[in-house]
């Protein structure tokens, strides 16, 4: 029987969920966890560690990793309004009913990607870490 | 020590009272960061009122008092507040795609965020610090989407990596006389004696991790020539066979490296406050051949 690695299980969930097909040039691999990182990362040897973490381990992925790669989304991105996108970078969950299985989503207001949310039924669940949240001051 | 002492010593570097005039008029400067969006797009896009600088293009001075850590563009990962001469140095170091480079203390990532942004993201770009400064660097690296990094904690001093560098920065911790207006108040020569044996024994054990032919950039936020000129000059004599100073090719005010070390210094540089309104650097590049 074959098995999938884990990391492939992953890239597989990006490409099916979110139609993300990454660039030829970037890689997801297994490295103390599943993380995204540069193609020439691979060829050296195992030390320190390398790029930075693509998802929780499951198939939850990253804040940073939907931020930096989520604008590649096909599917199952929900756009908001600018006064939402503050919210939801500031960490608040949004009341966002949507009909439907719970899922995964990318949250974007205009072309700027903010992050994951988990929509509940009716709420969106800010899936942003507190350390990353912000109160934005600014409009753009 | 008090202020009259530290402007008469700093008188001996520089005119002390532009210096710290200048210093307590900085400008505020962020860069624009193109692993995230490029320049010309960030400025269709963004609504801060900023001016290009003339010494960068990616460099641009704030116009109006934000708190830039809580603006859209510094969410998004698009800009990096950072002071210019700081920008500037990993742009003396200028690596370019595809090589290997390290920055021996990389927290909390301003100019290792830089680094991978003049590699494109190619090549490698090793990062090392102590583990308590990691979760900083961390940050930066998620938020500036840096993809070519491995990311080490450990003892610059004793680091000896199975690879050899094209480039390396050795952005040293120092006393930060530059940095900070208050910073001489803490401060007196024996600080700076002390600190220059570890400045030292990092920039010797970077260099040893050079390929032959690689350049090195050492660089700290400091005035004191114990931490600069003086700890640039034990390297030179640690490694007379194969280490000498690279010319550093910059059109911005800066001053010469002091003199009293050997003409070579006139290869390193200075900024003062005074030439770019900003904090003050030293920064020397090193050849090994």
């Amino acid at each position: 029987m074959i098995t999938m690695r884990k990391e492939q299980n992953f890239e597989r969930f990006l490409a099916n969920h979110f139609g993300i097909e990454l660039p030829p040039d970037v890689a997801i691999f297994f490295d103390k966890g599943i993380r995204i990182g540069s193609k020439s990362l691979l060829k050296m040897k195992s030390i320190g560690v390398k790029g930075y973490a693509a998802s929780d381990g499951g198939f939850n992925p990253t804040t940073a990793m939907i931020q930096n790669f989520g604008h590649l989304a096909t599917k199952n991105v929900l756009k908001v309004d600018e006064e939402t996108g503050k919210k939801f970078a500031e960490g608040k969950n949004l009341e966002i009913p949507i009909k439907g299985k719970a899922k995964f989503l990318i949250i974007k207001y205009g072309e700027h990607i903010l992050g994951l949310g988990f929509s509940n039924g009716t709420h969106i669940l800010n899936q942003t870490p507190d350390k990353r949240t912000r109160i934005i001051v600014n409009s753009i | 020590m008090e202020r009259k002492e530290f402007f008469d010593w700093l008188s001996t570097y520089t005119d002390a009272e532009k210096c710290l005039e200048c210093f307590d008029h900085q400008k505020d400067f962020f860069r624009v960061n193109t692993l995230k969006i490029t320049k010309e797009h960030f400025l269709e896009i963004s609504k801060l009122k900023c001016e290009q600088s003339p010494t960068y293009d990616l460099a641009f001075e704030q116009k109006e008092q934000t708190q830039i850590g809580k603006t859209w563009e510094y969410f998004l990962g698009y800009i990096y507040p950072q002071s210019l001469p700081s920008i500037l140095v990993s742009t003396i170091l200028d690596p370019k795609p595809g090589e290997t480079v390290g920055d021996v203390a990389a927290a909390p990532g301003s100019k290792f965020s830089h680094l991978a942004a003049l590699m494109n993201n190619t090549g490698i770009l090793f990062g090392n610090d102590q583990k308590e400064k990691l979760s900083a660097l961390y940050a930066t690296i998620n938020r500036m989407n840096v993809l070519n990094c491995i990311v080490m904690f450990g003892d610059a001093v004793k680091m000896k990596l199975p690879f050899e560098f094209d480039k390396l920065l050795v952005d040293a911790p120092c006393t930060a006389l530059g940095s900070g207006p208050e910073a001489y108040t803490r401060w007196d020569v024996s600080h700076s004696q002390k600190i220059s044996f570890l400045q030292e024994k990092m920039l010797i054990r970077a260099f040893d991790n050079l390929k032959q032919g690689g350049e090195l950039v050492y660089s700290t936020c400091t005035y004191a020539k114990e931490e600069n000129e003086e700890v640039v000059k034990k390297l030179l004599e640690a490694r007379s066979d194969n280490a000498r100073l690279a010319d550093i090719n910059v059109e911005f005010p800066h001053a010469k490296g002091l003199s009293d070390y050997g003409s070579e210094f006139a290869k390193t540089i200075r900024i003062y406050p005074q030439h770019l309104n900003s904090e003050g650097f030293f920064v020397a590049k090193i050849k090994k051949l």
